[in-house]
């Protein structure tokens, strides 16, 4: 762990995700306004005291809208995600230890799953559900289902022969505990890395839908509808659409380098000898 | 718990789309309480063996039984823990995650061998019964030598009171002075509860040492069968033969490769009449060209598959003293 | 021995690993020599400081590694202080190096003949004159080695070679340059006994022929026996015995060796139960004031434990680091 926090872009990136987290989670409660509160005096104001980020057309708080609606997104994008990391990784870990037809279909599954580019499934889905919070989940979920599957059959895959693993089998060791103890957490570490990536992706795709509108409705905010609104009005108000942006890329920074830490965390661990 | 007899008959499996035969027609018998050898190189089917008695390959033909039972089949289940393994590489032999106390205790609390609360202290017995020291249970796989987890991992199979210990090679990557500890461990064990040993090895010094017979096998199949003493005193097949000569200090007949380094390199080799021998041999007689000997044997315990054993050379006769 | 100045001399060899500042002393102030044409062997089990003494004079640690000698005197140059670019053009054509596993040291992406070739030519460049390589054609260079079918071979990729004909075809690329001296680390530790003890011979054979000094690491004393012209026994970072390989193996000074022999004819002669030395390494061997090998030294008197020994001649060629020779 002590190299975790001798790697300055990794702690950068922790304390990030942190704030924002901390933000997404507390601010909301804190914000004197309610994301759908309408001042009509104050329509497109730009920053000032009393409205950080602004006000939107509707004279809402940008600010406050921002807060909700990363709450949303990452709530969103984590759901999925950790969804599919689970199943994913089930998935995975079934296909390398039995093979046979049970891998050629998961596998085959998440071949073709993986061959639409994610967007693309992802609004394939929304149309299929219809337009809600679940169904963005739903999508995201099934964006990142076969990268967790092939990641995890592949790790378990290098794991499963290894002596300690064909020990477990001769000791008689039931399957379900051979899968849980003695493959899964030596190939969790990458699964870790993936879903801290794969969250950050996720909100762009949950943005990136509402921004059709396809995703979260209306009134209730999302990052994604807030930067369609503010792009309506980007010539006017150009603080709305960049605010948003501002806080999309921050958020998604904080994640990727977290991410990346995590993962030269795990690689020189593998090579400690001398 | 008389005789515990593993008979193979005629196993022999393909592997792949070269069909490569690992194993041909080997049949064995292996009594309880004897520590067997395999002796043999890389590529010789030693450790494939070894693994099959232990059910873990499918046998193309023929049967490998324990107990009258099909190690391959399912009812197998029951004594699946008569049947272990130890491995050749110590430290990835035990989970990276979990500390050696807790690898140790698994087996233990799954084939239900003592209460929970028996289970610390029956860790610690184990690990002093095999030399170490019972604290080392707190350690992580990484923070132990070689040769301390070599031992661990014997006190692991132990713990469950095995009838059969496969070792592979099992003391190949140990330095000499570890080894040592380990051989005299293994034989310690052996004379002490007596479980049959499976002992795969390359090396002939130490299963000399170790093993009361010997099976010196050649691609696949077992060339010589015998008494450990018996086969260095008087070795027959011309392999086992240049074996030993690889042991003394003298320069070897012959540097150039072996067919058995192309075997490894994936390369076929002629099998197609006549001994596999043929080519390195230096008693060759016509036979030997086109009909393949069978391991037979002069008396009871001691086979070996030649036609002219008693081959015409004396340097090799003087190496085998 | 010929009276003229050793292909190797080093002079209080010390490394030290960093592990995040706090320093990890490996090898401490070491002092051999290798003789022309002449095989010494470094004989040490694991964590005896062997394999990272050969690793330090090749210049082959990595960067949190500190190197530091008296002197490292190769031939006419001298090695402590050189610059890396001088040192890089020393290694690989007049100090060679052959590893335990020899993958490592071809290009797997290439043929073996490319790999020959290529080896060949980028250090015979180097060379001035003719008389000073040996051999210049891959084929006759792999039958040299003892490989059958060497056209096959030539025309191979090194995935598809077994790990004794690849360990071959590394000591001929290594020897048709005719370094001065080999480093060899373990070359033969990974092969079984009929390769390894081939592959012992080739090198003998060549070794003689060519006049090369070889610097020999092995944890295998029979290799040592049959291979060195002298030896040196390394415990825990220090030289503990040193001398001609009959006098040491006849006559071992200090008890390290004494007891690592004993395990070696334990085994030769099937003896009941073979010799065991209690205890292991451990790494606080070095961390103790007095005799590192006091904690497991059967002949350990009072003073080990207090008195760090210096080596001292049993006889003139024949030195061991031991108190009960201090006399």
């Amino acid at each position: 762990m002590s190299g975790f926090f001798s790697n300055r872009p990794a702690c950068l990136g922790a304390a990030i995700t942190l704030v924002v987290i901390l933000a997404v989670v507390a601010g909301p409660w804190l914000s004197i306004y309610s994301p759908t509160d309408m001042d009509f005096l104050a329509l497109l104001s730009p920053p000032s005291w009393s409205h950080p980020f602004g006000t939107d057309s509707f004279g809402r708080d940008v600010l406050t809208r921002i807060l909700y609606g990363a709450r949303v997104s990452i709530l969103v994008s984590a759901t999925g995600v950790c969804l599919a990391a689970i199943l994913g990784t089930a998935a995975g870990l079934l296909s390398a230890n039995f093979g046979g037809w049970i891998e050629a279909v998961l596998m085959r599954a998440a071949d073709l799953l993986l061959s639409f580019p994610s967007f693309v499934l992802a609004l394939f889905l929304m149309v299929v559900l219809g337009f809600s919070i679940a169904s963005v989940t739903a999508a995201i979920m099934l964006v990142y289902l076969p990268i967790f599957a092939r990641l995890s059959r592949n790790m378990a895959t290098l794991v499963k022969d290894e002596p300690w693993v064909q020990a477990a089998r001769l000791f008689g060791q039931p399957v379900y505990s051979i899968l849980a103890r003695e493959i899964l957490p030596n190939i969790a570490a990458p699964i870790l890395v993936q879903a801290a990536t794969g969250i950050a992706f996720g909100i762009i795709i949950e943005a990136g839908l509402s921004f059709l509108g396809l995703g979260v409705q209306p009134p209730n905010p999302s990052l994604g509808s807030i930067m369609a609104d503010g792009r309506e009005y980007f010539s006017r108000a150009p603080w709305v659409l960049t605010m948003t942006g501002l806080a999309i890329s921050i958020a998604l920074l904080g994640l990727n380098l977290l991410g990346d830490g995590m993962r030269d965390l795990m690689d020189p661990k593998l090579r400690s000898r001398i | 718990m008389r005789i515990e007899k593993v008979t193979l008959d005629f196993a022999a499996q393909s592997r792949g789309a070269n069909a490569l035969r690992a194993l041909d027609d080997i049949s064995l018998d292996i009594a309880a309480g004897e520590i067997i050898g395999l002796v043999g190189e890389s590529g010789s089917g030693k450790t494939t063996l070894g693994k099959a008695l232990l059910g873990m390959y499918p046998a193309r033909s023929g049967h490998i039984w324990y107990e009258g039972v099909d190690v391959t089949a399912a009812a197998l289940r029951q004594r699946r823990r008569d049947l272990q393994m130890v491995f050749q590489d110590p430290l990835s032999s035990f989970n990276p995650r979990f500390r050696i106390g807790a690898s140790i205790a698994l087996p233990l609390r799954m084939h239900g061998i003592c209460r929970r609360k028996d289970l610390k202290a029956q860790v610690g017995k184990l690990l002093e019964r095999v030399g170490l020291s019972a604290d080392c249970a707190h350690r992580f796989p990484h923070e132990l030598s070689g040769g301390q987890l070599q031992r661990v991992a014997i006190a692991r199979v132990l713990g469950i009171q095995p009838k059969l210990i496969v070792a592979d090679e099992a003391v190949s990557k140990l330095d000499v002075s570890v080894r040592a500890q380990v051989l005299n461990l293994l034989k310690t064990i052996n004379r002490d509860i007596k479980v049959s040993i499976v002992f795969i090895t390359h090396d002939l010094s130490v299963a000399r040492f170790l093993c009361d017979r010997v099976a010196v096998m050649y691609i696949g199949r077992i060339v010589e069968l015998g008494p450990t003493e018996s086969i260095f005193a008087d070795p027959k097949h011309p392999y086992t033969r240049r074996l030993l000569e690889a042991r003394r200090s003298q320069a070897i007949r012959d540097s150039a490769e072996e067919p058995t380094d192309l075997l490894l390199a994936g390369r076929s080799i002629d099998r197609s009449a006549g001994c596999d021998y043929r080519d390195r041999c230096p008693v060759r007689i016509r036979r030997c060209e086109v009909e393949r000997p069978d391991l037979e044997g002069a008396s009871n315990d001691r086979s070996f598959a030649c036609f002219n054993p008693r081959g015409d050379d004396a340097r090799t006769r003087a190496a085998a003293r | 021995m010929t009276a003229d100045a050793p292909v190797l001399d080093v002079a209080e060899l010390k490394t030290t690993f960093f592990n995040r500042g706090r320093p990890a002393e490996v090898v401490n102030g070491i002092s051999f020599s290798v003789g022309r044409g002449e095989i010494l062997g470094l004989i040490g089990e694991s964590g005896s400081g062997k394999t990272v003494t050969g690793l330090s004079i090749l210049r082959l640690l990595p960067e949190h590694a500190e190197v530091k000698a008296k002197h490292i005197r190769f031939g006419h140059h001298e090695l402590a202080g050189m610059s890396d670019s001088d040192f890089a053009a020393l290694r690989g054509t007049e100090l060679a190096m052959i590893f335990q596993d020899p993958v490592g040291s071809f290009n797997p992406a290439k043929t073996i003949g490319w790999n020959l070739r290529h080896a060949m030519a980028r250090r015979g460049a180097r060379r001035a004159k003719k008389e000073e390589v040996w051999q210049t054609d891959p084929l006759h260079l792999l039958q040299e080695m003892g490989i059958r079918a060497p056209d096959r071979t030539i025309d191979a990729y090194p995935h598809q070679l077994s790990g004794g004909m690849l360990q071959r075809v590394l000591i001929g690329m290594v020897l048709a340059l005719r370094p001065q001296l080999i480093v060899a680390d373990e070359p033969t530790t990974n092969l079984d006994n009929l390769v390894e003890r081939q592959i012992l011979d080739l090198i003998r054979h060549h070794q003689r022929r060519l006049g090369v000094s070889v610097l020999f690491i092995t944890h295998d004393l029979t290799i040592a026996r049959d291979l060195c012209d002298r030896i040196a026994v390394m415990y825990a970072g220090e030289i503990v015995e040193i001398g001609p390989v009959s006098a040491v193996l006849d006559d071992p000074q200090h008890p390290y060796a004494v007891s690592l022999l004993r395990t070696a004819r334990s085994l030769e002669r099937r003896e009941a139960s073979l010799f065991e030395l209690p205890g292991e390494p451990g790494r606080d061997a070095r961390e103790r004031s007095g005799c590192r090998f006091a904690g497991r030294c059967p002949s350990v008197i009072q003073p080990c434990r207090t008195e760090h020994p210096a080596l001292v001649g049993v006889s003139p060629q024949h030195q061991a680091r031991c108190l009960l020779h201090a006399q």
